[in-house]
């Protein structure tokens, strides 16, 4: 196995409201190897971007707070930082791209000075230079004619262009790590394509490690090494993309897989997970998913089932998983 | 750079506009009754004098005659004669432009100078006690009227303290920034409280826009971002709504400079009204429409460089 540049260790993520402390991330733990993708996986609301976020320390609410845990960047507990080291993790060490890519770019500057001004304030070049090395990066990108593009503003491109665009400036400080929270959400199907293939295609050529905030497990399939799957707040499962796409030894990610359009069953009907996620304010006890779990117990119900590894690199918190895997419910067939 | 045709074509466009202001106040001003020749030579005046001086002026034909002669010479670069200063308009005008002009640019630098301070103090201290000082501030000064308030400011600072004029405009430019002083003030306050609130308002929209979360993510500091992001984006709105608000203040001159008679423009209409000074009334009515073309213009242009995706 390769160098381990990410490890994330009991992540708990707290949000002050009127009525009392919510728990929106409780004791989240995986790690990122150089070179793997991740695909963090999950229903709405389960606590995906909030994770990814928290690595950056950036949580998009000043009630939110990190509080627990550690969030370790090649060894060192970045939760430790001040805010000005935090700041040079940022950009530099790790990236972060994000679902509307229309939004998240400022619509009254050039992508030029967009992609340019991280190089500008932490190299210290000047202008001109700076866009040179934009230009370059909007080549790896794929973009055609960089030099002339430099000075097109964010709204005279594509959707998908702009996903690119905003790559371009989460790179340009050359971080080692990306977090791309949804990156394909909001495109159309073949530019889906093509931006998962270019994430692909830097990951080998910039040995970037690429942590993948989706909800499509399709998604997973065609680019991940690794998934975790999180339901409200928690971990649930975490193995290597086979293992769990084949064998998944959680009843969640089972409903999951089932409930994904596939190529097999083109008129049927699409079995779902019935029910819903429950709200933060209003969890059940032991098994997050016990309610809407069709093999729950009362030992689900009794205490939190723990994150038990069942194989090198699979990990299932479930406490039925051997029975439901004797069944030949949950794993391999 | 087609997003700037416009620059061309638009000056082209206000002629029929300012054609049809000319028109209507044409009408206006003889529908009021009153003579202003009965009115400069006194009640002692005899028919015949009056008939002769009709007749110097024109004022004996009918309104469409006048109202051609006034197009005719307007195209000569000819506004006519002022009947009470007995000199051409146009060089009336030219005495009085620079103290209107001058009270406008003090009135608006002012202006901005206390908005942007105060509108980004509000936003950054948002919710703590700056921002519901700053907002209490302006909300006050929405509610008094501009004259009023320029009346008490010159109680006390000019009729009390002795501090500033109570009239008049001066000679040299360090006369006419004491002078212009308390009335650029009321414009300045009037024009803010407006302003601050609105700018405030945007600036906190975009702090929490995505673009910023993005900025965050790359790693640039608050403060970068701040002045190279969020004041721009926030400018936008406010940049428009201060065209909308110069438009209204030219026609404020009216007053602002009734009450410290100062000579420009604004109190001449108003003397120039009861004087039936048809001439000049027309004069400044072209050159205050002319000049809320202008402005609007120029906040076009603006909002046009600041803001890449507008088309105009
Ligand atoms: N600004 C906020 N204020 C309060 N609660 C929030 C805020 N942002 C997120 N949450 C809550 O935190 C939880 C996790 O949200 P998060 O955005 O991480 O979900 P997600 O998995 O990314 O979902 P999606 O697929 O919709 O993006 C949710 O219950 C959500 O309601
Ligand atoms: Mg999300």
């Amino acid at each position: 196995m390769t160098a381990k540049v990410l490890e994330v260790e009991d992540l708990v993520v707290t949000i002050h409201t009127a009525s009392g402390v919510l728990t929106a991330i409780d004791g989240v733990s995986f790690e990122l190897h150089e070179g793997e993708v991740l695909g963090l996986v999950g229903e709405s609301g389960s606590g995906k971007t909030l994770t990814g976020r928290a690595i950056l320390r950036l949580l998009p609410s000043r009630r939110m707070a990190i509080q627990r845990g550690a969030i370790r960047l090649n060894g060192e507990d970045i939760t430790k930082f001040d805010e000005t080291r935090m700041r040079r993790v940022r950009g530099r060490s790790v990236g972060m791209i994000f679902q509307n890519p229309t939004s998240h770019l400022d619509p009254v500057m050039t992508v030029g000075s967009q992609i340019a001004e991280s190089i500008r304030f932490y190299e210290g070049l000047p202008r001109k230079e700076s866009l040179v090395r934009a230009a370059e990066l909007l080549r790896q990108v794929d973009i055609p004619d960089p030099a002339v593009r430099l000075s097109s503003f964010p709204h005279e491109f594509s959707g998908g262009m702009r996903q690119r665009v905003m790559i371009a400036a989460a790179l340009a400080c050359r971080p080692k790590i990306l977090i791309a929270d949804e990156p394909t959400t909001a495109l159309d199907v073949t530019v889906q394509a093509q931006i998962l293939r270019l994430l692909l295609g830097l990951r080998e050529r910039r040995g970037l490690s690429i942590i993948l905030v989706t909800h499509d497990l399709g998604v997973v399939a065609q680019t991940c090494d690794t998934v975790a799957v999180m339901y409200a707040g928690r971990l649930l499962e975490r193995a290597p993309k086979r293992n769990l796409l084949r064998g998944t030894l959680h009843p969640y990610t089972m409903g999951l897989i089932a409930s994904q359009p596939g190529k097999g069953k083109p008129r049927e009907e699409l079995p779902s997970i019935f029910g819903q996620q429950p709200s933060l304010s209003d969890l059940p006890e032991g098994c997050r998913f016990h309610p809407r779990c069709d093999y729950s117990e009362a030992q689900c119900r009794a205490a939190v089932p723990p994150l038990e590894e069942v194989d090198v690199n699979h990990q299932t918190a479930c406490r039925r998983w051997r029975e439901l895997a004797k069944q030949k419910i949950l794993g391999a067939a | 750079m087609h997003r700037f045709n416009f620059v061309i074509f638009r000056p082209i466009q206000m002629i029929p506009v300012l054609f049809g202001i000319s028109l209507i106040t044409f009408i206006l001003i003889h529908s009021i009754p009153g003579d202003p020749i009965r009115i400069l030579l006194g009640p002692r005046a005899t028919q015949e004098v009056i008939a002769a001086v009709h007749a110097q002026y024109g004022l004996d034909k009918p309104i469409y005659i006048q109202y051609g002669y006034f197009l005719l010479n307007l195209t000569k670069g000819d506004m006519g004669r002022s009947i009470v200063f007995k000199m051409p308009v146009l060089a009336l005008i030219g005495e009085r432009i620079t103290a209107t002009l001058f009270l406008l640019t003090y009135g608006l630098v002012f202006a901005l100078a206390l908005t942007l301070p105060l509108a980004i103090i509000a936003a950054i201290y948002r919710g703590r006690f700056p921002d519901h000082f700053i907002r209490l501030v302006s909300t006050v000064g929405l509610g008094f009227p501009a004259f009023w308030l320029g009346i008490m400011m010159m109680i006390v600072f000019s009729v009390w303290l002795g501090q500033f004029p109570v009239s008049g405009y001066g000679r040299t430019f360090v006369q006419h920034l004491h002078h212009l002083f308390l009335p650029s003030l009321t414009i300045a306050i009037a024009l803010s409280a407006v302003l601050v609130r609105n700018l405030r308002a945007s600036l906190l929209v975009e702090m929490d826009s995505d673009y910023v979360a993005a900025c965050r993510a790359k790693g640039l500091p608050e403060r970068w971002i701040f002045y190279r992001h969020v004041i721009r984006n926030s400018l936008i709105p406010t940049i428009n709504l201060l065209g909308v608000n110069l438009g209204w203040l030219i026609g404020g001159t009216v007053v602002i400079e009734t009450v410290f008679s100062v000579p420009g423009l604004g109190s001449l209409l108003v003397s120039s009204i009861f004087t039936r000074d048809y001439m000049v009334v027309m004069a400044i009515t072209m050159v205050f429409a002319c000049a809320i073309v202008i402005v609007n213009f120029i906040v076009d242009i603006v909002t046009v460089a600041l803001d890449p995706r507008i088309e105009l």
